[in-house]
């Protein structure tokens, strides 16, 4: 064997991301120049994408061990026990780069992609949830990008036939030039059947199983970890193109592929394609590999090597077989109708051997692509975010209009028009539910039901990252104990903008360390994950945003909150500590555009205590919702307008002297705080009992009932003109019938 | 009693609905693949909800060319019972067995909602749920059912209309989610063995799926 040519390599066609330091150090690893190939594959997989250069080192903080998991973060999604034999495979991922450029393809293979990286696990995905994010509605862009990410995000999932069954979805003239579209998928499988990537058996035949490999999303790795100028339209050829129907044939064999157990490793293609693939499968086993790429399918058969090797098409999948099963393999690809070509061979070599035309393209170390990315300790300088001085200039007078103007506008009105566009049925095991907590995907037992969440504040992250990001898995918690669950393990998101940026790096460590503070408090472990950097347009960053996904499982069916409304008659309790603050809320922001902190103090053994209680008395008779954006007054609303029943608030909660929280009526109504709930029950004394044995904050504020919102002497509104209103928001938008 | 339902690659409600006629009707449930030349004896045969061929063509297009596809016409004739839920529903028109057209809802996008729907004609469903207002959900981009006058006039005339949205009975446009023309959900063929509906009674099994009506009319369906 000869090594590639030595010659210097040409430049690249566009910017590969690569610097001269990253060229020297390329250099001396090799001992020589990499090839045209080689240096394709570096600048790949030293993206910050693929490789984490950044976030790497800072990513460690996070817990990732716990009882319940079986496998963490490093293979294509995390795994964790749900008992009785069955295990829970999830993860998030984010599209935000592709889907501004192109909002209906980048939102579609954020979808497929995801899910593949659940199957390649042996999991049937059973669910998709979405966070996404958007500029101010008034922004000339933000009508297109919605409308698209929408019919994107549908025209994969449903086609796929997975059901899609939550999500939250912001604006905020903070995504103006950089939306987010994070999909979070989740499946199921036995726990004696996880697959794994590591190839590691000597001599195991290499198969490509999928579709043909084209030109789209060549360095989309790499355009996924740069900023974007004025011209990001030009990088639409960098956008990957889906087929859901391909997805779904791929999907349906690979899991009959693992069910009938004919393979050793797997791994599907996704950013940085068959780089990518080829060499974390060769890390994790080991070993090496020798490829001829004259055997891949190609869409175009003039694609040079380089080209090849970058290229992101979807639905495509790498396998090692079992020496035996190749036939076997081979009848299953053809009774899907799928191409299945074997291209190569793992070896101990520890080198990965490309050739191409009878000719060595690249050979290069499997450490010196993997082990060796750089990793950076970035400097960081957070700058401190303004804090509350001045006192909100409230008026009692306006209370109504504020109430009405919250849930009733962008801030809070209802995404109808956006879930009703994606099949949340297919697959039967929704479980349909009027209040907007958790969602829950009954287990094949027919009894259990996986509860799941996503969650983001980009609010509270802009003031204070590290405590913003605490909230933020203190709302998931919040949400999987309201519905009754016990609540497992995370995968999280982190969407920032240019970490070379010292504000921004800290803003993305700060994150972590508060993910970490509330995930080890809360006992849950984060089992995968994702970083999207450089979300930034013409120096324009995004606020920080870390999502997080949150899975719990629910013991029983019986006695699942939040699965009827509430009704007529019921008690309505408050359980809080009682420390509801205005500074940092929603509303201080909508009504009067004060952004400031400090954030309300997050007390995480008082957030697992309250969560334990509320767990613990949910039933057919007690139902719960958390209280988060928008406070009491929010959380109200919301389950009347999610009932059709109004509710009647007792008098003197805030009495007319009071001006200091917890009784003045804005922080009363608005404010907001953590540890906190609304319960309703038709069983007021058992609960209060319930409450009092553990010496725990409960207090009765009123009663469920008739057809207005009242809260006496604050507000007084009629259910049905504000269900109208909020219904219709976001249709009326699109389909530009309001200005806002 | 024996069912098959007829797989395509794209299929992705065929698992549900044979879960809800084992469970609603303790049905004993085959699959057969749309390739298939010869379909097994059944009571009934059924096409599940999904996408097909991938239906970027006209929705069901390529499936009603599809072997089994042919097969199963062969059985119409014969007077064999068939059951198209969604995109089954999209084939048999495809294929001839039911008449009239389904294009793209009126709102242009997909609808996924529960959806109150009236049982208009219960022949098909054994004489059972008469005038019944039942709660089922849809999920569907293509599902705005259109013909000319003079096929709505024979469906009237026929009893062929088995379900409408809403439930203000005729030509109401009362809750019409896609804007079918006289809110036809569910159609059936003049004998009365065939049967094609829109909404997906195998999503309304449970308690927890929040209606339990999709059980009650499997039930009525398959009672003989």
């Amino acid at each position: 064997m000869t090594a590639p040519s030595p010659s210097p390599p040409p430049p690249p066609s566009i910017d590969d991301g690569l610097t001269s330091a990253h060229l020297r150090t390329i250099e001396s690893l090799l001992k020589r120049a990499p090839s045209p190939t080689e240096r394709a594959m570096f600048s790949a997989m030293w993206s910050e994408h693929c490789a984490y250069v950044s976030s790497r080192m800072h990513l460690k903080r996070l817990p990732q061990k716990g009882a319940c998991v079986i496998c963490g973060p490093g293979e294509n999604a995390g795994v964790i026990d749900i008992g009785e034999g069955l295990a829970c495979v999830f993860k998030i991922e984010s599209h935000n780069h592709p889907s501004f450029i192109e909002p209906y393809q980048g939102a579609a293979t954020g979808v497929g992609g995801i899910l593949r990286d659940i199957f390649t696990m042996g999991a049937r995905p059973v669910a998709l949830l979405n966070a996404l994010r958007f500029g101010a509605p008034t922004h000339p862009k933000t009508r297109s990008l919605l409308k698209g990410v929408a019919q994107g995000i549908a025209g994969y999932g449903n086609a796929i036939g997975i059901p899609t069954v939550g999500g939250e979805c912001q604006f905020d003239d903070g995504y103006n030039h950089n939306n987010l579209v994070n999909v979070m998928a989740v499946g199921i499988a036995s726990k004696k059947q996880i697959f794994y990537s590591a190839a590691a058996q000597d001599n195991a035949r290499v198969l490509y199983l999928g579709a043909p490999t084209g030109s789209d999303g060549i360095h989309g790795a790499t355009m996924a970890s740069a900023e974007f100028d004025d011209n990001a339209q030009q990088k639409r050829p960098t956008v990957q193109v889906g087929d859901p129907f391909f997805g779904k044939r791929l999907m349906e064999a690979c899991l009959r592929i693992m069910a009938d157990n004919l393979i050793l490793a797997i791994q599907d293609m996704g950013a940085a394609g068959l780089t990518s693939s080829i060499s974390e499968m060769a890390d994790k086993g080991k070993s090496g590999m020798d490829i001829d790429l004259d055997t891949i399918p190609l869409r175009d058969a003039t694609m040079q090597p380089q080209d090849i090797m970058l290229s992101e098409s979807q639905e495509r999948m790498l396998l090692i077989a079992k020496p035996e099963a190749l036939d076997a393999i081979a009848a299953i690809a053809q009774a899907y109708r799928l191409p299945l070509v074997p291209i190569g061979h793992v070896n101990k070599s520890g080198t990965l051997t490309l050739r191409h035309h009878q000719k060595i393209v690249a050979q290069l170390p499997v450490d010196a692509l993997c082990g060796s990315a750089p990793c950076y300790d970035l400097p960081q300088a957070l700058v401190p975010a303004p804090t509350h001085t001045q006192p909100l200039p409230v008026n009692k007078t306006t209370i109504a209009d504020d109430v009405r103007f919250l849930v009733t506008s962008h801030h809070s009105a209802s995404r109808a028009w956006l879930y009703h566009q994606f099949d949340r049925h297919v697959g039967g095991n929704t479980v349909d539910k009027h209040v907007g907590t958790a969602a829950l995907i009954v287990l094949p037992d027919n009894k259990r039901a996986l509860a799941l969440t996503v969650d983001g504040n980009q609010r509270y992250c802009a003031l204070d990252p590290k405590l913003g990001a605490a909230h933020t898995v203190a709302q998931a918690w919040r949400k999987l104990c309201a519905i009754g669950a016990d609540p497992l393990a995370l995968t999280n998101n982190l969407n920032f903008a240019d970490p070379n940026n010292p504000h921004i790096m800290a803003q993305l460590s700060d994150a972590i360390d508060g993910i970490a503070l509330a995930a080890r408090a809360l006992n849950m472990p984060v089992v995968s994950g994702n970083v999207s950097l450089y979300n930034q347009t013409a120096n324009q960053p995004i606020p920080p945003t870390p999502i997080i996904g949150a899975v719990g499982v629910l013991a029983s069916l019986q006695t699942a909150s939040a699965l009827e409304c509430w009704q007529d008659g019921q008690t309505i309790f408050l359980f809080s500590p009682n420390q509801p603050q205005l500074p940092a809320s929603l509303y201080s922001l909508a009504v009067h555009n004060r952004h400031e902190g400090p954030l309300p103090p997050l007390d995480l053994s008082l957030e697992k205590k309250h969560g334990e209680f509320v767990r613990a008395v949910v039933s057919s008779d007690t139902l719960a919702c958390p209280l988060t954006n928008g406070g009491l007054a929010l959380a109200l609303a919301k389950m009347a307008l999610a009932s059709g029943v109004g509710f009647r608030l007792n008098k003197d909660l805030c009495p007319p002297d009071s001006t200091h929280a917890p009784h003045a009526p804005h922080a009363f109504l608005f404010g907001e705080q953590a540890a906190a709930y609304l319960l309703i029950s038709s069983n007021a004394s058992t609960l209060r009992k319930q409450a009092t044995q553990q010496a725990l904050p409960l207090i009765p504020i009123g009663t469920v009932g008739g057809n207005r919102l009242t809260a006496p002497d604050l507000f007084d509104l009629e259910l049905a003109p504000l269900k109208k209103a909020y219904t219709s928001w976001m249709e009326d938008y699109i389909n530009r019938r309001n200005v806002s | 009693m024996r069912a098959a339902v007829l797989v395509f690659p794209g299929s992705n409600c065929d698992r549900d609905i044979a879960t809800a006629l084992r469970v609603a009707c303790g049905a004993h449930v085959s699959f057969v693949d749309g390739d298939e030349e010869t379909l097994p004896e059944a009571a009934l045969y059924v096409l599940p909800g999904g996408f097909s061929w991938g239906d970027y063509l006209r929705c069901g297009a390529m499936a009603a060319r599809q072997k089994a596809t042919k097969a199963l016409k062969a059985k119409a004739e014969q007077g064999a019972r068939i059951l198209g839920i969604c995109n089954g529903f999209q084939i048999l028109i495809e294929c001839g067995l039911l008449p009239g057209a389904l294009v793209k809802n009126k709102n242009l996008t997909f609808i996924c909602k529960k959806q109150n729907l009236k049982v208009e004609n219960n022949r098909i469903l054994n004489g059972k749920l008469k005038g019944a207002t039942l709660s089922l959900p849809i999920a569907h981009s293509e599902g705005r059912y259109i013909a000319d006058d003079q096929t709505l006039r024979t469906l009237a005339a026929n009893q062929q209309i088995a379900m409408r949205y809403g439930t203000g009975g005729t030509g109401s446009t009362d809750d019409n989610p896609n804007g079918s023309v006289d809110n036809i959900a569910a159609l059936t063929n003049r004998r009365g063995t065939i049967l094609g509906m829109m909404p997906h009674p195998e999503r309304a099994l449970y308690d927890w799926h929040g209606s339990c009506d999709g059980k009650r009319f499997l039930q009525a369906f398959c009672s003989s």
